[in-house]
């Protein structure tokens, strides 16, 4: 065990992690988005020489894949990437730096540059259905129908997006249609997740990535010119960790599992969740707006709006462990389009919203 | 002087029922469901979960108001029943929280899946709602619990309003726009738009044009059905498919609807525009059954 400071918070931690994985564990967020749990940290993996999109080749210079660049933090004065910082005695983290954040959002600029974001930053985004769009963008430039579970917006949603960024200009890329799978490079952000997913947790090598000599550009792709001939297993695993909306499970064989490892990975919070006690509740304005409850898991267990903040989050004190909530004006319709949320991302309702259910056979 | 008669072609009948061969002294449990909504609100008494009486009235400026009105108006048709002989009221829909003599609120969605069982029986799987300003598509199970839902709330496009505010742009009274619009020789193409903003500068350049009203309403009627089916489509419809809601009077909408699923709605027992307030009731029921208890 060392000992390590974040954020001013003392912790006694395991020899060996990495501060992005101490700081989830304690439940403390720091933006990522090419890490996940099951596979190795990128920063750092050698780049392939050919990778392939629909036949197409695309050949690589020798290099590395320096990450996704949002887990930047402080510590001990110099800024690291919290994925691949090894934690060591007496370490102070400071997660919220200015210099920390700032560079942040200047890699998420990047991204956005080649990934649609007019529905992350539309005021509407919520209670939307997405068929038709109210300011008239085309359907190439609005982002994927699995923008309520997107784990890309979530992060960005966090970590703010910047007026800079740039409009998303479709670019055209391949759309392949495989045996089981669709991919739509369209949407990638080339953070090697998958590449990862494939070698280490299938141990197959279906998947690599090339750096483009002119730009220096990440292009993630097939190893071979089709499915089969690069070895592919079929395993889905490609489809489970994508955090962004390119690879398909065409036969939806992968649905019943579908998303489930992002729904695990620790999502930021829209508000900072608060310990549910009579204390904590009695300091809420007495104003209209929508809460969510939490168990002691962190996860969503009831959603409601209310003309008084105040008074109906009292009565709910004994019900939950922690909640969070936004003052709104239309809180009926913003509980309906939370409620639409959760549906989306879950498949079923928050477990105490189902409180109507006994009465059905009265 | 000369006085100009401005007709409101939007104007949709406002309506008041009671089953007059029932005996509301007869009946254990008087529960009431309010489904406010944010162009129409209906008050619904239910005798031991059984139709007694309702009200469907347009919602005013006041949401409270608007309650008191179609309550007040239904329990007048009534005769001699008074507030406080009803042993439970639920207030839902857009507006359900400002419903003062509600015992309790539910949400609108789950009281329209409830409501659409009794509405159209237990084998319907898919309701889609189309209310004054929103869409929502519903899948239930056999009781009308709710399993999923979609819903636009932001836009509205295809929408009880956006179709007010074309029937006021061609003159014609809204309870008949349904039918004009199915008489047409062929199907036009749909407008670009069902925006309602958009959808009003087209239908004037098809004016000038000289297209006939029925050939526009047929366009327009048209492009609502595409986008209705491409959000059912999204929730994934399952039969027995259902309409709610006040559009669903109107048979232009619907035949297109069903014309591009393939699919025939499940015809209604009682009026659809109901749905809401009639599972706001039920669920009324049984709470004061579970109150006794």
């Amino acid at each position: 065990m060392v000992r390590i400071t974040i954020d001013g918070v003392q912790l006694d931690v395991e020899e060996g992690k990495t501060i992005l994985e101490v700081a989830l564990k304690n439940n403390i967020y720091i933006p990522n988005l090419c890490y996940h749990p099951n596979v190795s940290p990128a920063p750092g993996k050698i780049a392939d020489e050919i990778v392939y999109r629909n036949g197409e080749r695309y050949q690589g210079v020798e290099g590395e894949y320096e990450g996704c660049g949002l887990c930047f933090v402080i510590a001990d004065g110099e800024i690291v990437k919290a994925c691949d910082t090894p934690v060591r005695d007496g370490l102070k983290v400071d997660t919220r730096d200015e210099r920390a954040i700032k560079e942040r959002k200047s890699n998420l600029v990047r991204i956005f540059a080649t990934h649609p974001h007019v529905c992350i930053t539309c005021e509407y985004r919520n209670g939307c259905d997405r068929i038709q769009c109210t300011f008239g963008y085309p359907v190439e430039e609005r982002c994927c129908d699995l923008f309520s579970k997107c784990e890309l917006r979530f992060t960005a949603e966090y970590i703010g997006i910047p007026p800079e960024t740039p409009r998303y200009m479709y670019r055209g890329l391949p759309v392949v249609e495989e045996k089981l799978y669709k991919w739509d490079w369209n949407y990638c952000i080339n953070c090697t997740r998958c590449v990862r997913g494939c070698r280490e947790v299938r141990e197959a090598n279906a998947l690599g990535f090339v750096i483009e000599s002119s730009a220096g550009n990440v292009i993630v792709g097939r190893t071979a010119q089709t499915d089969v001939e690069s070895g592919c297993k079929f395993c889905g695993v490609c489809v489970e960790i994508c955090p962004t909306g390119v690879v398909r499970d065409i036969k939806k064989k992968a649905s019943n599992k579908w998303r489930d490892s992002i729904v695990a990975k620790k999502l930021p919070l829209l508000t900072e969740a608060l310990e549910l006690t009579p204390e904590s509740v009695a300091s809420l304005p007495d104003s209209p707006g929508v809460f969510r409850l939490y168990d002691e898991n962190m996860e969503v267990v009831y959603i409601k709006g209310t003309p008084n903040l105040r008074e109906e989050l009292h009565s709910e004190v004994g019900r939950a462990a922690y909640f969070d909530y936004e003052e709104h004006e239309m809180y009926t319709m913003r509980e309906s389009e939370l409620i639409q949320e959760f549906l989306q991302k879950h498949g079923r309702m928050p477990k105490l919203n189902d409180e109507v259910d006994d009465l059905f056979d009265l | 002087m000369v006085t100009v008669q401005e007709s409101e072609y939007w104007r949709w009948p406002e309506s008041i029922w009671v089953d007059e061969s029932k005996n509301w002294q007869d009946a254990e449990v008087i529960s009431c469901g309010i489904d406010l909504g944010s162009v129409s609100t209906q008050a619904v008494v239910m005798l031991d979960g059984e139709l007694y009486a309702y009200a469907n009235m347009r919602t005013g400026t006041s949401s409270a108001a608007s309650a008191e009105k179609a309550v007040n108006a239904m329990l007048e048709k009534i005769g001699d029943m008074k507030r406080d002989d009803i042993h439970y009221i639920v207030g839902t829909g857009y507006g359900r929280v400002s419903i003062p003599f509600a015992q309790k609120t539910i949400t609108e969605i789950a009281c329209h899946g409830r409501g659409a069982v009794y509405v159209y029986g237990d084998k319907v799987r898919t309701v889609l709602d189309m209310g004054g300003q929103d869409l929502k598509a519903i899948k239930v199970d056999s009781r009308g619990k709710v399993i999923n839902f979609l819903m636009n709330d932001k836009c509205a496009a295809g929408t009880g309003r956006g179709i007010e505010v074309v029937c006021d742009l061609l003159s014609i009274p809204i309870t008949e726009a349904g039918q004009l619009s199915l008489q047409v020789d062929e199907e036009p193409e749909p407008v670009s738009t069902t925006c309602v903003v958009f959808a009003k500068s087209e239908i004037l350049g098809l004016i000038r044009k000289g297209w006939g009203k029925e050939r526009i309403l047929a366009a327009f009627f048209n492009a609502v059905a595409s986008r209705v089916v491409e959000l059912l489509e999204r929730v994934g419809v399952e039969p027995e498919f259902a309409i709610t809601g006040g559009i669903s009077k109107n048979i232009g909408v619907v035949k297109r609807i069903e014309d591009k699923l393939g699919l025939k709605a499940l015809e209604p027992k009682y009026d659809p525009q109901l749905a809401g307030a009639i599972g706001a009731a039920l669920f009324g029921r049984a709470l004061y059954i579970k109150s006794k208890k």
